[in-house]
């Protein structure tokens, strides 16, 4: 009866083939427009800014963790959002139980989403989102000895015998 | 047609979520001020300090308030509302239990108020991190009382969670190298039980294709089931609670995270995980135990539990010289004395449980108040530092000792009334049972009574009998030194000292004041 409609199985065959072709005409655009002008750092393999080759016992910068944390707090957002979206406004759900479904879904996603809220606002509050530039600090020698004398000396002792500041 | 069936179910159980919505005003309260606490941290930042303690007396305060009204509206034979699709149950007994957890909260608080932690990285009057303290208190309290109203394995868990995602947070509040390690210890063995727990969970689920222990169809399954797996998931269930009253096998976190932690939060912690853990395990004997169809000796298992308690608490507890470390074992060894009124399974059990709860939170509630106050004046924890100290303070040293006395169980204090009910409702337990292994357990009980007399009245021996030497005279110079005044205990501190003395002699002598209050909860699961 159901020949001519996909099965299950069938949408989720379209859904990885269209994520192949995607895939392919993106990659396929960049070939065609970008300029081709590699060098070894662009050439190596791409790793969120770490070395990819040598141990991974290294240690990561804690940051990584604190971004990867708070993304959590959005990915699980979302993960929640999708399937409360398609019961929510569900007509025959609505109407057996006169309203109360509708009032009921609303009222536990926005707790939910309050909640997600609150602890992006504690984050951001406590300044965990600030991404604190590393302060390359100069090492500045001041000399107590003047520089004038350094010359005289260089001059005293000759020219194979220079001094460097 | 199946659709329109769930259809029509699902418009009575919203209904139900509602109604029961009402019912648990106490812990939405609860909840309201951990939320309120949280927004304040966030405008307020590390202004406006005394705030926070006010708000969270108040939303204590306000929730006992309620608990004490859901009291006085249940009836005293009903036998408890089911809630929330027979999530939670909510009878007498858990309503005791939470206004106990609410009260130890409001002491714990006022506790903290003038601790100040070795370094000096915790002192509530100038931490920054005020406001995530009482949160994180706050989360834990919920979870307590979110334990002693459970009847769902599912919530029994997340509840057990909770609890203990709080406690490993507030072990580390002292910031210092200590209180770290005790905090990564408390999460290796906090994880490594409640996994235990939950792999004994799913069995039972397995087994009766519910997670309800009061649905017939649990305790019908669970009479039917073959025994070895019955047998393995009850016990790896009780695994996770024996964690939580750091009873016996599951005893091996106590002793650091006493030490390492905060002391404010180490009364906490050995009052209210503990008090929460021995109601879901009450109820948990009741409806799985006594199910077991076949002839399994779990009296006697529980017996044997609690001999090693109190063996392992005591003995250890003799060689400690740190009196944080002593108290963690002493709690190991209090577990065991509760355990036996676990195991009577009489009603009169399940009263001297209660009783015992309640006396033995505020014993060690005083106790670690005095340590506090007197860490604080010695700058140690060791009892070694306790010479002469009762000389000096002669109250402080008073309160020490009726202290000392109760959690031994002497009279003239309401230890002694405790253990007595303990004690005689294990002897009946016995003539009914005739079961040998609890005889053995009334000796064993009884000879550690006397071994536990040995270190706890060695700190009024040291306070009262030693005299101060070498370091506390070098301490004293100091204070002349820089000038400051040399009784460094706070009024308020030795007021509440005294708050939390008090009751314990009465309670010695009019014991059934309490015992009337705990009467009109009726022992029916």
């Amino acid at each position: 009866m159901q020949h001519n409609q996909l099965t299950g199985f069938g949408e989720i065959l379209l859904f990885i083939i269209g994520a192949i072709v995607f895939v392919m005409i993106a990659l396929l655009v960049a070939r065609l427009i970008r300029p081709h002008r590699p060098n070894p750092e662009k050439l190596t393999t791409y790793e969120c800014g770490e070395d990819p080759t040598g141990t991974a016992w290294g240690q990561f910068n804690p940051r990584f963790y604190i971004i990867a944390l708070i993304f959590i707090l959005f990915d699980v957002e979302i993960v929640f959002l999708f399937p409360w979206a398609t019961v929510f406004g569900r007509q025959e759900l609505i109407a057996a139980t006169e309203g109360l479904w509708g009032w009921f879904a609303l009222a536990e996603m926005f707790i939910f989403v309050a909640i997600l809220a609150l602890g992006l606002a504690y984050a951001w509050a406590k300044g965990f989102l600030d991404w604190i530039k590393p302060h390359v600090k100069k090492p500045v020698y001041r000399s107590p000895i003047p520089k004038a004398l350094y010359e005289q000396v260089n001059e005293r002792n000759g020219k194979n015998k220079a001094i460097d500041v | 047609m199946e659709k329109s069936i769930e259809v029509h179910s699902l418009g009575t159980q919203l209904s139900e979520i509602v109604e029961s919505a009402f019912f648990v005003f106490p812990e939405i309260c609860l909840l309201a001020f951990l939320l309120l606490i949280l927004i304040f941290d966030l405008i307020f930042r590390q202004k406006l300090l005394w705030l926070f303690t006010i708000t969270a007396l108040l939303g204590l305060f306000l929730t006992t308030g309620l608990l004490l009204q859901q009291w006085s509206l249940t009836a005293e034979s009903s036998e408890g509302l089911s809630l929330f699709s027979r999530m939670i149950q909510l009878d007498r007994l858990a309503i005791y239990f939470k206004i106990l957890i609410c009260v130890s909260a409001v002491f714990t608080v006022l506790i903290s108020v003038n601790y100040k932690s070795r370094a000096g990285s915790f002192h509530l009057r100038s931490v920054k991190r005020i406001g995530e303290y009482y949160t994180v208190l706050f989360g834990l309290l919920l979870g307590a009382m979110l334990l002693s109203m459970s009847t769902h394995l599912l919530i029994i868990y997340l509840a057990i969670e909770l609890i203990s995602i709080s406690s490993y947070i507030l072990t580390n509040f002292n910031f210092d190298e200590r209180s770290t390690e005790a905090s990564i210890k408390y999460i290796l063995y906090g994880g490594v039980s409640s996994g235990v727990m939950l792999y004994g969970m799913s069995l039972l689920y397995g087994l009766t294709g519910t997670l309800d222990m009061t649905h017939p169809s649990f305790q019908e399954n669970i009479a039917a089931a073959p025994m070895i797996l019955v047998l393995f998931a009850g016990l790896f269930t009780l695994g996770g609670f024996l964690f939580k009253i750091s009873s016996a096998p599951f005893h091996l976190w106590a002793p650091d995270v006493y030490e390492g932690a905060p002391t404010p939060v180490v009364a906490l912690f050995s009052v209210v995980p503990k008090a929460a853990g021995f109601v879901v395990l009450m109820r948990y004997t009741a409806h799985f135990f006594s199910q077991v169809s076949f002839d399994f000796p779990w009296q006697t298992l529980l017996a044997v539990i609690a001999i090693i308690t109190l063996l392992l608490g005591n003995f250890a507890a003799l060689w400690q010289k740190n009196v944080k470390r002593m108290m963690a074992y002493s709690s190991i060894a209090h577990s065991g004395f509760i355990l036996i009124g676990v195991l009577s399974t009489s009603s009169f059990g399940m009263l001297s449980v209660l009783f015992y709860v309640s006396v033995y939170a505020l014993m060690n509630l005083a106790a670690f108040l005095i340590i506090i106050m007197i860490s604080r004046e010695t700058g140690s924890e060791e009892i070694s530092q306790y010479r002469g100290l009762g000389e000096q303070y002669p109250l402080i040293g008073v309160l020490m000792l009726i202290a000392m006395i109760s959690l031994t169980g002497l009279p003239p204090t309401a230890g002694f009334t405790a253990k007595l009910f303990i004690f005689s409702s294990l002897w009946e337990a016995y003539q009914s049972s005739d079961n040998l292994m609890l005889l053995l357990l009334l000796v064993f009980g009884l000879f550690n009574t006397v071994v536990s007399l040995f270190y706890y009245l060695k700190i009024p021996y040291f306070m009262f009998f030693k005299k101060s030497e070498t370091t506390f005279v070098a301490d004293r110079f100091s204070h002349q030194r820089t000038g400051r005044r040399h009784d460094k205990f706070y009024l308020f501190d030795k007021i509440l000292a005294i708050v939390l003395i008090f009751p314990l002699l009465i309670l010695f002598f009019k014991s059934n004041w309490l015992i009337d209050f705990i009467h009109t909860i009726p022992f029916e699961f």
